[in-house]
């Protein structure tokens, strides 16, 4: 079992990466200003 | 932000401000970008190699419209594109910083291999290089509309995009100065 802190380390990238995504998808369909 | 199943508080919590998120948004793809041409670059400079100006143009725009075909590329496009256009500070900063070190490569390159090109003429012809790599890569379907009236061509490829655009604009790099 990998220890706590690598899977709170793996989770809090996983949440980085799924905000990125979002943000992307944001600014390309509603602009940066409109967000 | 729904679309991530993760709310504003936890964005505000990572990335503190919405200029942040714009600037994690180019670092996850223009990163991709910055490597791909810095190490094509290079090698157009390797043991005093003197690159023609297709390999010089073929490793810096390859990378721009190769990007297109990683999933969620075509929004990175999009959001670039509107970028590339946004008058405002914040977002200038942040489109002009993310290229600044490989542009400034490729300049110089490209300046190799053009040496009796003076500064006018590689400003006008390299605003012609950027706006065919801008252009091509937004892909709106407008040239294909006014010469077939069929619309966008979802078929075409990075590499006959390349084939057709690098000969064209190392012909125009090429020219004597004006």
């Amino acid at each position: 079992m990998p220890p706590l802190q690598a899977v709170a380390a793996d989770q809090e990238a996983d949440v980085r990466t799924r905000i990125v995504d979002a943000a992307e998808r944001l600014f390309a369909e509603q602009g940066y200003h409109a967000v | 932000m729904g679309l991530a199943q993760v709310n504003v508080s936890a964005a505000h919590y990572y990335f503190g401000s919405k200029k942040n998120l714009l600037q994690a948004v180019f670092d996850r793809r223009a990163t991709q970008i910055n490597r791909a041409r810095k190490e094509r670059l290079l090698a157009c400079l390797e043991n005093g190699k003197a690159a023609s100006v297709e390999e010089i143009l073929k490793a810096y725009i390859g990378p721009a419209l190769e990007i297109c075909s990683d999933p969620g590329g075509q929004l990175f496009v999009r959001v670039a594109a509107l970028a590339s256009v946004d008058p405002s500070p914040d977002v200038q900063d942040i489109v002009q910083s993310t290229y600044d070190q490989t542009a400034k490569l490729f300049v110089n390159t490209l300046k190799r291999a053009c040496p009796k090109l003076k500064e006018a003429d590689l400003y006008w012809r390299l605003n012609c290089v950027y706006g065919v790599m801008m252009y091509v890569r937004a892909n709106n379907g407008r040239v294909a509309r006014i010469l077939n009236g069929r619309g966008r061509r979802n078929s075409r490829t990075v590499q006959e995009a390349l084939r057709h655009i690098i000969p064209f604009l190392a012909a125009g790099l090429s020219l004597p100065p004006r």
